[in-house]
C-alpha cells in the first residue's frame, strides 16, 4: 500500500495519503509522486492545483507547510487546499455552536449584559439599560426596553426580528440605531432589522427575508 | 435566632434610612426585640432619625476593630422598653473601613439575641453595598414613584439576583403622591411593580409629617393615626407574616364650602 496516491476525480486531482503511514514516509513519497508529476510533459503547460486529503488523519499546521513547501518547490504545481474527514473537538463544538439557537427566559435587568455565542431566541424580558448581545442573530419573542446587539462584534450579516419600538438601540455588528431618533420604526413584531448594501441599518419584514438576506433564507429552508 | 434583612435602594435620598427607623420602631411596637445598623459610614443618619444621637458612644467601626465589645457599642431606645437597640456607624471613616466578613461576624452575633436585624445600607454599590449585603438574610429594595429611582433599583436586584439572599428581595414604593399619579405624571404602584418584577412589601405615601418629625427626632410611625404610619406598621405586620391589604391611595378631596361651614359649628359628626 502506498502512503501517497495521486487520483483524479470530478474536482480535480487529490492526493490521497494513507492515514496509517509515519509523516516520514508520507513526505518521501510525495516527493518522488510530485516530482513525477512535475516532469510530465502532459501536464507541463498549465499550472496544477491539487487537493490533499488526509483521510482520518489530522494534518498539522507544520506538516502542511511541509507539504505546501514540497509544491510550491516545482513550478507548475500547488496545493489548492487540505481535506481531512474528521475535525478537533474545538471546531466541532464551534460547529454545534453556530447551528444552535439558544432558548433564553429571564429578566435583564440595567446594568446587566447577557452575552449568547451564536443564534439566540429571546423570551424575557430586557429593562432599561440592560444589554442582549450574540454573535450570532437575535429572534426575540419578550420585550425589550434596553440594548439589542447582533453579530457582535463585527458581523453585519447577522438579523435581529422582532418588536424592537420600545428598546433604547439597536445594534447590528458596527451600526447602531438610537430608537428614540427614528420616528419610523415598526411596532410589529414581524420586523427584521438587519445592515443593508449601503452599511446602513434598515427595517424590513420576515415576508422579504428572501431579498434582505438570501443566504440565511436558505439556510433556514426557504425557496 | 433573628432575621437580618438589609434595606437599600441603589440612589440616594429616597428613605432608606427614614425606613429602616419606622419599620424598626413598628417592629418594637410589637414587642418584637429589634436592632438597627447603620452602615452609612461616614455620613451617618440613623442615629439622628431615631432622636439617639446625644447618646452614641462607640461605633461599628469600633467594634469591627476589636477596641469595644459589640453590647458596648449598642444605644439603646429609651422609649421601648429593652426592644429597640442601635449600633451607630462610625463619623470619622469611610465606607471602606469595614470588610464583608467584620461586617458579617458582627450580625451574626446579633441575630441570637434579636428578633430582626435591620441593616440600614448606603447609596450606591460600591464596599458599603457589598459590606450590607454579606451578612443579610432577606433585603428590601425601597424606591420611589421616580423613573430614576426605579432604574438603580432595577440595577440593584440585578445586583442581589447575582449574590443571591436566603430570601428574595422585596419592594416597599415610598412617597407616594396620590395627586401626581391620579395626573398620570408618575408610575402608579402596578407599573412599578410589574417592571421590577419582585414582590410588593408596601407602599408608603408622602407626607410632610415624616420630615417635621424626624427633625425632632421623632418617628412618624408613632402617630398611630397618619396614612404614612399606617404604611410602615402594614409593611411591619406583612414582615410578621400577616396578610394585610394594600392601602388604597386616595387623594384627600378638597371639603366643599358647605361642609367646611358645618365643620365650623361641629355638625360633621
Amino acid at each position: 500500500m502506498h502512503s501517497a496516491v495521486l487520483k483524479g476525480n470530478k474536482n480535480g486531482y487529490e492526493i490521497v495519503i494513507n492515514d496509517k503511514s509515519s509523516i516520514k514516509d508520507i513526505l518521501h513519497e510525495l516527493t518522488i509522486l510530485l516530482g513525477e508529476l512535475s516532469h510530465n510533459k502532459a501536464l507541463k503547460s498549465a499550472k496544477l492545483f491539487i487537493n490533499v486529503n488526509s483521510g482520518l488523519r489530522l494534518l498539522s499546521t507544520d506538516e502542511k507547510n511541509k507539504i505546501r513547501d514540497l509544491a510550491n518547490s516545482y513550478e507548475n504545481l500547488s496545493i489548492d487546499k487540505f481535506i481531512s474527514k474528521t475535525v478537533t473537538i474545538d471546531k466541532a463544538e464551534q460547529m454545534i455552536k453556530d447551528n444552535t439557537i439558544n432558548t433564553l427566559d429571564k429578566v435583564i435587568r440595567n446594568g446587566q449584559d447577557v452575552f449568547i455565542d451564536g443564534d439566540v431566541l429571546f423570551f424575557g424580558k430586557i429593562h432599561n439599560g440592560g444589554k442582549l448581545v450574540a454573535s450570532g442573530n437575535i429572534y426575540l419573542m419578550g420585550n425589550s426596553e434596553g440594548i439589542l446587539q447582533a453579530g457582535f462584534p463585527n458581523d453585519e450579516n447577522k438579523l435581529i426580528i422582532g418588536n424592537v419600538s420600545t428598546s433604547q438601540q439597536v445594534r447590528v455588528g458596527e451600526q447602531f440605531e438610537v430608537i428614540a431618533d427614528n420616528q419610523n420604526v415598526p411596532e410589529l413584531s414581524d420586523t427584521v432589522i438587519y445592515v443593508n448594501d449601503l452599511h446602513v441599518l434598515s427595517y424590513g419584514k420576515i415576508n422579504n427575508l428572501k431579498q434582505i438576506n438570501p443566504k440565511f433564507f436558505n439556510k433556514i429552508g426557504g425557496i | 435566632m433573628g432575621k437580618a434583612i438589609v434595606i437599600t435602594s441603589g440612589k440616594g435620598g429616597v428613605g432608606k434610612t427614614t425606613s429602616t427607623a419606622n419599620i424598626g420602631i413598628a417592629l418594637a411596637l410589637m414587642g418584637k426585640r429589634v436592632c438597627l445598623i447603620d452602615l452609612d459610614i461616614g455620613l451617618r443618619n440613623l442615629d439622628v432619625v431615631l432622636g439617639l444621637e446625644n447618646r452614641v458612644m462607640y461605633d461599628i467601626v469600633d467594634v469591627a476593630d476589636k477596641r469595644v465589645k459589640l453590647v458596648q457599642a449598642l444605644v439603646k431606645d429609651k422609649r421601648f422598653d429593652d426592644l429597640l437597640y442601635l449600633l451607630p456607624a462610625a463619623q470619622n471613616t469611610d465606607k471602606n473601613a469595614l470588610n464583608e466578613d467584620q461586617v458579617k461576624s458582627i450580625v451574626d452575633e446579633l441575630k441570637p439575641d434579636f428578633d430582626y436585624v435591620f441593616i440600614d445600607c448606603p447609596a450606591g454599590i460600591e464596599q458599603g453595598f457589598i459590606n450590607s449585603i454579606s451578612g443579610a438574610d432577606g433585603s428590601i429594595i425601597v424606591t420611589t414613584p421616580e423613573i430614576s429611582a426605579v432604574r438603580d433599583a432595577d440595577r440593584v436586584i440585578g445586583l442581589l439576583e447575582k449574590h443571591p439572599l436566603v430570601e428574595a428581595p422585596k419592594l416597599i414604593i415610598n412617597r407616594i403622591r396620590p395627586a401626581i399619579i391620579e395626573q398620570g405624571n408618575a408610575m402608579d404602584v402596578d407599573e412599578i411593580t410589574r417592571h421590577l418584577g419582585i414582590d410588593l412589601l408596601g407602599i408608603v405615601l408622602d407626607d410632610d409629617e415624616v420630615i417635621s418629625t424626624s427633625n425632632r427626632g421623632k418617628s412618624i410611625v408613632m402617630d398611630a393615626e397618619n396614612k404614612t404610619a399606617k404604611g410602615y406598621r402594614n409593611i411591619a405586620r406583612r414582615l410578621e407574616g400577616e396578610t394585610v391589604p394594600l392601602m388604597k391611595i386616595e387623594r384627600e378631596t378638597k371639603r366643599g364650602f358647605w361642609y367646611r361651614i358645618s365643620h365650623l359649628f361641629g355638625h360633621d359628626k
